[in-house]
């Protein structure tokens, strides 16, 4: 009887410390999620506001009655935080994708990190000074707008880039991957005999060429990036060359898929040989 | 004139006792030592009593103390150590190839890499910079 007491026990035991051990892991994914969820509530709460904000626009700009004027004032108090909380949000999305990014020199994570944060930071004292002002001015209301729009170019900047190196720090992670397996292909037909491996072989070589082609195209997209920086945030630059870079990196994505279908190929066939 | 020394007439009554020579009297504190003594000294019957209730009393303790002993070596978890006769070598599977066949984990991450590089998003929209009104003025 008190052995099976003391199993019970011990049981009771292992549950807490599984649920104790359990329950802080689970909240690191809910976390990241939290992020992408806010940023498509805000996002959402902009798209909403934003046409309210232009109906009362085209109302003061028609009639300019002070009821208009008013409500014109309301409504733009009203985007100018939610633009605010949109941005706010994008930067700690970004932020937290950046920190589980793969494949990214230290220094440039710690960099990139840091400026979002500034910019987080800086989003949250303009947040506050807008919900400062109980009675503000049409006057008042565009100045703040101009604090914000002035960064305009720095933070597309500072986005693209983040984005750019997430992107490239995948490739370069399946790129890894996929040259480990190639080694390891052909570590195996170093110890086959000559009659086994030819034509293995020349799958393996395959798989290699595939492999460099691959880095090759990770080259061209870090340049694409370097040539993007040059602009510094102008919109129409920006996205073009940033266009150029998911295109080069989209064909390195293809030439691995040929390097894992060769890879497939020769632990098929080699599989095969042996049963 | 010889007197009958038996002829005085005893003392009515009773019986004058014997002379003797009275045993010299003990000195008072000698006396009040030996009273003392006399008094505290139980008597034998006594202490042969409360010997067997000391004993029993000693007995008791250890069988208490041993009992709880013995709960609380129960209460405790047992270390039971197993004899396990010494291990036969194994031999265990090289990660690298072998002439035999390639090792299970190739194919894994080979598996693994192809369905992570199929589903990689390029595109990551949720990244993309978020289309606003940068020039809110009228």
């Amino acid at each position: 009887m008190k052995n099976r007491r003391l199993n019970i026990f011990q049981k009771i035991l292992v549950i807490l410390l599984l649920s104790i051990i359990y329950y802080p892991l689970s909240i690191v994914p809910s976390f990241a999620q939290n992020e992408l969820s806010d940023y498509q509530y805000q996002y959402e709460q902009y798209r909403q506001v934003y046409p309210e904000f232009t109906k009362a626009r085209d109302a003061f700009l028609q009639y300019e009655t002070l009821a208009s004027q008013q409500e014109a004032i309301s409504f733009t108090k009203k985007l100018l935080l939610q633009r605010d909380q949109v941005m706010r949000a994008h930067f700690l999305l970004l932020r937290r994708r950046l920190n589980e990014a793969p494949e990214i020199v230290s220094s440039e994570r710690t960099r990139l990190a840091s400026s979002l944060t500034s910019e987080i930071e800086w989003l949250d004292t303009n947040i506050k000074d807008i919900q400062a002002i109980s009675t503000p001015t049409l006057g008042q209301l565009f100045e703040l707008s101009d604090r914000f729009e002035r960064r305009e170019r720095s933070w597309r900047q500072l986005s693209y880039e983040v984005l750019s190196r997430i992107l490239l720090g995948e490739v370069r992670q399946f790129q890894a991957e996929a040259g480990a397996i190639n080694f390891l292909l052909d570590e195996y037909f170093s110890r086959q005999s000559d009659g086994n491996k030819t034509l293995l072989k020349n799958w393996l070589d395959e798989a290699k060429n595939g492999a460099y082609w691959s880095q090759q195209g990770v080259g061209e997209a870090e340049k694409a990036l370097t040539e993007m920086l040059k602009y510094k945030g102008e919109a129409k630059e920006t996205v073009r060359q940033f266009a150029k870079l998911q295109t080069t990196l989209t064909g390195s994505q293809q030439w691995l898929v040929k390097v894992v279908g060769f890879q497939k190929e020769i632990i098929q066939k080699v599989s095969g040989s042996q049963e | 004139m010889n007197e009958n020394e038996f002829s005085a007439p005893p003392i009515s009554g009773e019986e004058l006792p014997s002379f003797r020579e009275l045993d010299t009297e003990p000195s008072p504190t000698a006396k009040k030592a030996k009273t003392e003594t006399l008094l505290t000294q139980p008597p034998s019957s006594n202490k042969k009593a409360k010997i067997i209730i000391i004993v029993l009393s000693g007995a008791l303790i250890l069988v208490l103390i041993l009992l709880l002993v013995a709960l609380v070596g129960l209460l405790r978890p047992k270390k039971t150590v197993q004899s396990t006769p010494t291990p036969t070598p194994v031999t265990t599977v090289s990660p690298e190839a072998s002439p035999s066949g390639l090792p299970q984990s190739v194919k894994q991450r080979r598996e693994d890499l192809e369905k992570q590089v199929t589903e990689l998003d390029l595109q990551e929209t949720d990244l993309a910079f978020p289309t606003l009104d940068f020039d809110i003025k009228f």
